[in-house]
């Protein structure tokens, strides 16, 4: 999420995963000026200093946070002393999942299911792409756990699959990011492939000149 | 009243199916970020006891959502899901036709409202 332009700072928090948090000010009102980020994790703490600043040409331009849990954040963005911007927060509202781990498939007849661990928490939607060297586009299948089936797959072609993870907004709101993708996984046969280019556009026969 | 014994399935069902589409309808465009804090709850009936209290109780410069789509939607659910709750009581009727005729939302409103989103994704995210 980011502040609306035109405020001191321009402000945008990334939750990785609910392990840490990344928050960084765009302060081009401010150049040249190095300020200090303090927070806290609930209300009865004291304010600390930030632990593991981001540079940008040598100036403070973020700060990183180890983070456990789902919970609120409470920090101040100092000019020196003096306060520029002040602001408590609910981290999932800026939630980025993990890309989901490796990536098991279920071949039965024209149809594989996929399946990947969860991350942990809850209401998340998985979504699976697939398609062949000869499609364009990208065919996406989504499901609310990572037990995704889909059907009409014809087993002799070769498929890329990947997948990722977005935050259902009804139970984190509309400020999330997506996770990345995972690394494409090559599936033939109802195995395993290091590639879909080779056998696809090359394949075995002998010319007879 | 103490939300404890709420069946909190049911509440979150009716938050997802109904509820959550209301609070969008009011506080369309409005994002967490443009306000400076929100408000945070620690386990179930925490969050509905403040979802409760920011919903039927008014705050300065914002009389009282409590005539709004989703007040009334919220009160239904506390009311089929909590067992003797009464909550505050609101003429359906008179409100749906009080709730067309109102067109501005004070930015305090909209403030509250915001946070109330909040309140029901974290009672969702836990339940």
């Amino acid at each position: 999420g980011k502040t609306k332009p035109g405020s001191a700072l321009q402000l945008q928090v990334i939750n990785f995963n609910f392990e840490t948090v990344q928050v960084t000010w765009n302060s081009s009102a401010y150049a040249g000026i190095n300020f200090t980020f303090i927070y806290k994790f609930h209300t009865k703490e004291e304010y600390r200093p930030c632990p593991d600043y981001i540079l940008q040409y040598g100036y403070r331009a973020g700060c990183l946070l180890e983070v456990q849990r789902d919970g609120p954040l409470y920090f101040s963005i100092r000019n020196g002393t003096e306060p520029l911007l002040t602001k408590d927060l609910a981290i999932s509202t800026y939630l980025k999942p993990r890309s989901p781990g490796a990536l098991n498939f279920q071949w039965r007849e024209e149809a594989v299911t996929v399946t990947c661990s969860s991350l942990g928490y809850n209401d998340l939607q998985y979504e699976i792409q697939h398609k062949t060297v000869f499609d364009a586009e990208w065919q996406s299948t989504e499901a609310e756990t990572c037990n995704v089936t889909i059907d009409g797959l014809d087993t002799e072609k070769c498929y890329f699959f990947r997948a990722r993870v977005k935050a259902l907004e009804f139970a984190y709101g509309s400020e999330t990011y997506p996770s990345d993708w995972s690394e494409v996984t090559y599936q033939q046969r109802g195995e395993l492939r290091d590639s879909c280019w080779e056998n696809s556009l090359f394949p075995k026969f002998i010319l007879i000149a | 009243y103490n939300f404890t014994d709420c069946d909190f399935k049911k509440i979150k069902e009716s938050y997802r199916n109904i509820i959550y589409q209301e609070l969008n309808n009011y506080t369309k465009g409005t994002k967490a970020i443009d306000f400076d804090h929100f408000v945070y709850c620690e386990d179930q009936p925490d969050c509905l006891s403040k979802i409760q209290s920011l919903t039927f109780e008014g705050r300065p410069g914002c009389a009282a959502p409590a005539r709004e789509a989703f007040a009334v939607r919220t009160h239904a659910a506390l009311a089929a899901a909590c067992p003797g709750y009464r909550g505050p009581q609101i003429n359906n009727t008179q409100t749906m036709r009080k709730i067309r005729k109102r067109q501005i939302k004070r930015k305090e409103c909209l403030e509250q409202v915001t946070y109330l989103k909040e309140l029901w994704q974290r009672l969702s995210r836990i339940s």
